[in-house]
């Protein structure tokens, strides 16, 4: 199988140089395959969500060997990174991060505006997705008025609009309840099922509870245990 | 959805937030606006009015100011080859002392066919018959309200110097649209206008000449300065240059103005656009995590400018087009003209000057553009995790 994440002797420093500086990832190597539903696991401040940003080309490495679908993305100017992301990675977030003033529908689109898409299509792409996350009837809902759970079903649909192969979440379930956090494990594995590779940043006990062949890595203090 | 569809959302979905530039933006079009068009508009009736006029115009001066000029020379000057027409033009303004107003005293040769346009369209359905048999006039609708302030409503009494008032019946009113320029003016027999201007009956206030051939001018000009040397001599097109020339000054005063203030507008806007807001950074940094890149960012911000700008430009033209034509005396006349020896009664022609729509476009919407730009370059380069966090 081939490796969609492959990472080695990866750093990260912020604030180099300075006497803020914070090294944030050290030395990490690890690979996410094709295929796989990994969930990377640590407490606050253990540098999950960096090492997300750092994945998705948000965030640039100080040092190491970075590829994603074999492209160095770390490498790319911004231009490129922008529609590697937009193509091939979905992000979904710990507070989903709608546009709360857009109704469901235009949340889904906004990935796509970028792109030359014609609006139709646009649509129905868009439609097709609110009824994989069970959200069609909330279509011309403003996003404010989502409770919880559909926001983040809401903040999935957007996140696969361009039919990503990798899913980034970073901790998807931290402001759900019991049943929706099922609900979007559920979903998440079916993607997975699907073809689709996930990590998720969490320390939420339920993903080893629910996922059948987890892989699971454990960071501390930047890292790897 | 493109970008376009995408700024307007964000923009009338954030109302509140936008409304307060949109509102500034709105009104200073609305200003520079009104004052084009008020501008505009008074520029061409006064070429209009010029056109009526005689092609050249001989003033007696003293002192700079205006003097009776002998009418003697009349003769003298319609003997000169290329002179269709040298008459003597009496007009004068009359303080109307219990109002405090001045009042526009036009004298006129009623018999005469050839009478100049504008004034002719002014009298062409009164019966002069009638009209000639005792001292009448005609008066404008304003002078006419003014009049009947006064319980003048048959007749007034003109105070002549040394004389008995003069008592001039009012036969009718030219309530037609008229020429801005005899909005305050009342016309009669030029003998009787003589009286009351305090004229002898060989004066005049100038002297008229219409020469048909505008390549004879220079040639006849020549001629009136051996035949009365002390004399203004004035031909239409200095007329023309005098009147654009006053009206370029006060343009000129009022665009420096304006420009200093809208520069103002920018540098208050330019700061508020440079310093992010929490959730404006937000914002980018989930759009930067779906897949925009920081083009895309500037795209969305330079289409918000430009329908904020382009709708504000739109929005004060269409306003300030409603205020100057559709209703009378708006504050900008007065700038223009003044506000004493006008009668508070005027209307404008609607008149487009699409150039001067063109520069005031030049010089707000795209300075102000340029003010987005940077701006919307520093929120796009921010903090991509944000939205991470
Ligand atoms: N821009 C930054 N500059 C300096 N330090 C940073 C920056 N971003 C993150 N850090 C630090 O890096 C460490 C890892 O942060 P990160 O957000 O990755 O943690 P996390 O594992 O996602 O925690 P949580 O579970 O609370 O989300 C933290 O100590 C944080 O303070
Ligand atoms: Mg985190």
């Amino acid at each position: 199988m081939t490796n969609v994440i492959e990472i080695e002797n990866l750093n990260l420093v912020f604030s180099a140089h300075t006497p803020r500086e914070f090294h944030a990832l050290k030395n990490i190597s690890m690979q996410v395959k094709e295929r796989e539903f990994c969930i990377l696991k640590g407490v606050s401040g253990s540098g999950k969500s960096t090492l997300l940003s750092v994945m998705g080309a948000l965030l640039k490495p100080t040092s190491g060997k970075l590829e994603v679908f074999s492209n160095p993305v770390s490498k790319m100017p911004d231009f490129h990174a922008s529609t590697f992301r937009r193509e091939h990675l979905g992000f979904i977030f710990q507070n989903f991060n709608l546009f709360d003033e857009f109704t469901v529908l235009e949340n889904v689109q906004t990935a796509l505006v970028p792109t030359n898409t014609p609006v139709a299509q646009m649509k129905t792409r868009a439609l097709e997705l609110l009824s994989l996350v069970n959200l069609e009837t909330k279509k011309n809902t403003f996003a404010r008025n989502l409770s919880g759970g559909e926001k983040q079903r809401c903040a999935i649909a957007r996140a696969l609009i361009n039919n990503p192969k990798l899913i980034l979440a970073d901790e998807p379930t931290a402001n759900l309840d019991r049943k929706n956090s099922e609900n979007v494990i559920e979903i998440l594995t079916k993607l997975n099922q699907n073809g689709t590779t996930v990590l998720v940043a969490t320390h939420d006990e339920i993903f080893e509870q629910m996922v059948p062949n987890l892989k699971v890595i454990h960071i501390k203090e930047g890292m790897l245990l | 959805m493109n970008f376009f569809k995408f700024a307007s959302l964000t923009l009338i979905r954030n109302l509140s937030k936008n409304i307060v530039i949109f509102i500034f933006f709105t009104l200073f079009i609305f200003i520079a606006s009104s004052f084009i068009f008020t501008s505009s508009s008074l520029q061409n009736s006064l070429d209009a009015e010029l056109k009526g006029q005689p092609d050249i115009i001989i003033q007696h001066k003293k002192a700079s100011r205006n003097h009776p000029i002998d009418n003697s020379i009349v003769d003298e000057i319609n003997e000169i080859p290329g002179v269709e027409k040298a008459y003597e033009r009496v007009f004068g303004y009359y303080f109307f002392d219990t109002a405090n107003r001045y009042i526009n005293v036009i004298g006129i040769d009623f018999l005469d066919e050839d009478q100049e346009k504008q004034i002719k369209h002014l009298y062409e359905n009164f019966d002069l018959k009638v009209f000639m048999q005792k001292d009448n006039m005609l008066i404008s609708s304003a002078v006419k309200k003014l009049f009947e302030q006064y319980y003048y409503d048959k007749f007034f009494n003109f105070i002549v110097e040394d004389e008995e008032p003069k008592k001039v019946y009012i036969s009718g009113v030219f309530d037609k649209r008229v020429n801005l320029f005899l909005n305050d003016a009342v016309i009669m027999d030029i003998a009787i206008a003589k009286d009351i201007l305090g004229y002898e009956e060989n004066e005049a206030s100038e002297i008229g000449i219409v020469v048909p051939n505008k390549l004879e001018i220079d040639n006849i000009v020549q001629k009136l300065l051996v035949i009365t040397p002390t004399s203004k001599i004035i031909t239409k097109n200095n007329m023309y240059k005098y009147s654009h020339e006053l009206y370029d000054y006060k343009g000129g005063i009022f665009l420096s103005l304006f420009i200093t203030s809208f520069l103002g507008f920018l540098v208050i806007f330019y700061s508020q656009a440079s310093s992010i807001s929490g959730p404006g950074k937000k914002q980018i940094g989930i759009l930067r995590a779906i897949g925009w890149s920081i083009n895309d960012i500037i795209k969305w911000k330079m289409s918000e400018a430009m329908i904020v700008s382009f709708v504000s430009f739109l929005s004060g033209i269409l306003l300030s087009y409603f205020y100057i034509f559709l209703f009378k005396n708006n504050i900008f006349v007065s700038i223009f003209l003044g506000s004493d020896n006008v009668y508070k009664d005027i209307s404008l022609e609607p008149f487009f000057d699409i150039n001067s729509f063109a520069i005031l476009f030049f010089i707000t919407i795209v300075p102000y553009l340029a003010s987005t730009l940077h701006p919307a370059w520093k929120s796009s380069i921010a903090d991509p995790t944000e939205a991470v966090k």
